[in-house]
């Protein structure tokens, strides 16, 4: 995973807000390399992740897949189709193309990072501006071993990458739970 | 707020991938960006979900 954004896509409102959503729906926008991770493997934890055969209540919270390309296209509706045969149950959740993707605002972004403020201020010192923050890897990866996703192995790999101090490498380490 | 299951997928979202470098950069002290920010990758593609 290169960057992770949150944001808002689906709708014809232009510039919206989290106050002022118009049509638009609550999105995360994912920008990966190929070579690391699939497309199909992604589909598998957004599947994973959601009940796809309750409707949706609101457009701000409905589930959408928004593809990029036909084959984005052909994937997920074949990942659809094999769900709703395994289930026995009619899918909800849509399968529409990609428009536009707006992201939400900064105090939206990295939900963890943001309630942490020694991990904060450091990548901070990188990224003074949100927009550097939001499209940073360090600060995805960062955010993610804070919300415990992820392996004590992969984190130890290149935990010194990600530009923190002694520290706050240690204080990481074990926020995610890896024994020293 | 982003709703409950954006949080926590975006979260683990921002983890895979990770620790696949045979050997991972190391950010030198007083680096202007973190080293896996300096990296870049071959190809990029982006995928867009909404979790309801």
């Amino acid at each position: 995973m290169i960057r992770t954004r949150v944001g808002y896509a689906g709708g014809k409102k232009e510039n919206p807000t989290y106050h002022q959503l118009g049509d638009h729906t609550e999105t995360l926008e994912v920008d990966y390399d190929p070579a690391h991770i699939s497309y199909e493997k992604l589909l598998e934890l957004f599947w994973e992740e959601h009940n796809p055969t309750s409707s949706s209540w609101s457009t701000q919270y409905k589930a959408a897949v928004f593809y990029h390309d036909d084959e984005q296209k052909r994937q997920a509706l074949a990942t659809r189709d094999r769900l709703a045969a395994r289930l026995g149950k009619t899918i909800r959740t849509e399968v529409v193309p990609f428009s536009r993707f707006y992201p939400a605002e900064a105090y939206h972004q990295k939900y963890y990072l943001r309630g942490n403020k020694q991990f904060l201020k450091e990548l901070q010192r990188y990224y003074p501006q949100d927009e550097g923050l939001m499209n940073s890897t360090a600060a995805a990866r960062v955010n993610g071993y804070l919300g415990r996703n992820g392996t004590a192995d992969s984190l130890k790999a290149e935990i010194e990458g990600y530009g923190l101090s002694e520290s706050s490498r240690q204080a990481l380490l074990h926020a995610a739970g890896v024994k020293r | 707020m982003m709703s409950r299951l954006n949080i926590a997928l975006f979260a683990m979202l921002g983890t895979l991938g990770s620790g696949q470098s045979a050997a991972a950069p190391v950010t030198p002290p007083n680096a202007e960006l973190p080293a896996i920010d300096s990296a870049a990758p071959a190809k990029i593609e982006t995928a867009t979900f909404a979790l309801g």
